[in-house]
């Protein structure tokens, strides 16, 4: 059995043990790491940036635990911006799994700058029904969400006295681990009009590109490389330290490139295994 | 390297949770050196919990907000002699009452007939809401915006409208041209009516390279996703629970 031979037959439990300590070295050794930032992402970054303070903002949290490794640093990160913007928030979700961690982060980040549940943001929670529910929320709120998700009527929340529809946000976020951005871009951007950002995981993030082109969103931002990008953009304009989407953005880099000579080494040892039996093949062809 | 080993008290209430979730991550990564009665439970506890989780969630937020409580206030309505708390009243009830014909084939499969109807308002509703946002947003926006990178190069058509940036960059054209020619090459690899011979062949065969272009940068896109999701757990593993960083 020569090299090649062996490349072809590695056990698969020893690749995993290199993207191990292919991860782990970099998060131990936290270098700073130059991060372009892409045009999806600074459009995503500039309008919000152009919210007038005052107005509304409605956040769908469509994604669970399950995927905040690529969402949560974008939405922690939009979080303080709209936040240090004096901009209301009111938060829904079309995920069941999700209002707990969209509540924990709520409270974690509104403390930080003093912003009152009820008053400056309110998380309605959750609601089954996906396009119904996002079609629903253009002619009247406050009927298919009738209570916030610890139960309080919507018409003694005085955030949500003077909310009624879209009209009433100057902008729709969605941070998405699904395919959401499809209803929202059909429902709240095509029948009203409503004005769209998003984030979305790596796994999405391909699906909604001809959107931004198309002008149907006006920012993306994708996976975990959008939201180190989207750190970034926050720390040179609030000053805001970069949080976990940095600190992984380097492990990301070099899992990428382990995976890269993997992919070269595996397809070398195939073509070279593949010269080596074709005689044989083409013999018994014949 | 910072080894500054601040392991996470397991007695202290935060702590507990990140024991917690720490065994349970590696009792997940198990899996990936062989298969392990550890991993099973692990497995087996997501699920459940999961799932108690959602029914929690659902209970709290749908059926209490949208059909208890609707009905006691028409109820109440009604008894204050209140005509408008009919409303509150039946519609929670329609809506139960077909909910419950998709239970019909396991728990009275004498009715299960009636399964159709539940399915049928369910696909005519959805119908509805779809059908006229995706040709409008999926089809014709999409269309429109293609030939508008093409119109966009040209500062006689960009004029005609005002949603048009002239934009006379030359990698604005071949851009716009790119895309045109990939849009049309990967329809004509679709387009079954005609033989895939000659300059029809040239075309979907191009058509089917753009294709696996876009498939590859779609499977880059979730290795990348799965590789974050990776780095998170270490992440925790490594800040939260061994406290080694950060």
């Amino acid at each position: 059995m020569n090299i090649w031979d062996k490349l072809q037959s590695i056990d698969r439990r020893w690749i995993f043990l290199v993207m191990f300590i292919v991860i782990i070295i970099p998060l131990m050794n936290p270098k700073s790491l130059d991060i372009n930032v892409s045009e999806p992402t600074r459009k995503a970054f500039e309008r919000i940036e152009n919210v007038p303070s005052g107005s509304n903002v409605l956040i769908s949290w469509d994604f669970d635990p399950g995927s905040q490794a690529e969402l949560l640093p974008t939405a922690k990160a939009m979080l303080h911006q709209l936040f240090e913007k004096n901009v209301n928030i009111v938060v829904i979700t079309l995920w069941p799994a999700a209002p707990t961690l969209a509540d924990t982060t709520l409270n974690e980040i509104s403390t930080l700058y003093n912003k009152q549940e009820g008053v400056d943001w309110v998380n309605l929670g959750f609601k089954p029904g996906l396009d119904i529910v996002v079609k629903s929320m253009g002619s009247d709120i406050h009927e298919i969400f009738p209570a916030d998700d610890k139960g309080k009527r919507v018409e003694n929340i005085p955030l949500m006295k003077d909310i009624r529809n879209y009209d009433d946000f100057n902008l729709v976020i969605d941070l998405s681990a699904g395919s959401s951005v499809d209803f929202y871009v059909e429902q709240a951007h095509g029948a009203y009009g409503a004005d769209l950002v998003a984030a979305a995981t790596g796994v999405m993030i391909g699906d909604f590109y001809p959107y931004l082109e198309a002008n149907q969103l006006q920012g993306l931002v994708g996976a975990l490389v959008g939201a180190a990008e989207y750190e970034k953009l926050m720390e040179k304009a609030y000053g805001l330290e970069p949080d976990k989407a940095t600190a992984g953005m380097q492990a990301q880099a070099k899992a990428h490139l382990a995976i890269i000579i993997f992919i070269v080494l595996g397809n070398i040892g195939f073509f070279a295994k593949r010269k080596k039996t074709s005689p044989k093949l083409e013999s018994l062809n014949k | 390297m910072i080894f500054n080993l601040l392991i996470a008290d397991p007695l202290s209430p935060e702590g507990i949770g990140v024991w917690i979730a720490a065994i349970l991550t590696i009792g997940i990564f198990s899996f990936l050196y062989k298969d392990n009665p550890l991993f099973k439970f692990v497995e087996h506890l997501y699920v459940g919990v999961g799932a108690g989780y959602i029914v929690v969630v659902a209970w709290h937020n749908d059926i209490a907000t949208n059909v208890i409580q609707p009905l006691k206030d028409g109820l109440l309505a009604i008894q204050n002699n209140d005509p408008s708390g009919w409303s509150d009243v039946i519609n929670p009830i329609m809506a139960c009452l077909i909910g419950s014909f998709l239970f019909f084939p396991v728990i009275a499969p004498r009715l299960r007939w009636l399964t159709k109807y539940a399915f049928a308002f369910i696909l005519g509703a959805f119908s509805g809401v779809k059908v006229g946002p995706v040709i409008s947003e999926k089809l014709i926006t999409q269309v429109s915006s293609t030939l508008n990178r093409i119109c966009a190069t040209s500062s006689e058509c960009a004029a005609q409208s005002a949603s048009i940036n002239y934009t006379p960059e030359s990698s604005a054209l071949f851009n716009a041209i790119f895309i045109l020619i990939g849009v049309l090459c990967g329809l004509i690899y679709f387009f079954f009516s005609l033989e895939h011979k000659g300059a029809t062949r040239i075309a979907a065969k191009t058509g089917i390279l753009i294709l696996m272009i876009g498939f590859g940068a779609s499977f880059g896109l979730t290795v990348m996703g799965r590789v974050s999701l990776l780095i998170d757990r270490i992440q925790f593993l490594l800040v939260d629970w061994l406290g080694l960083i950060g």
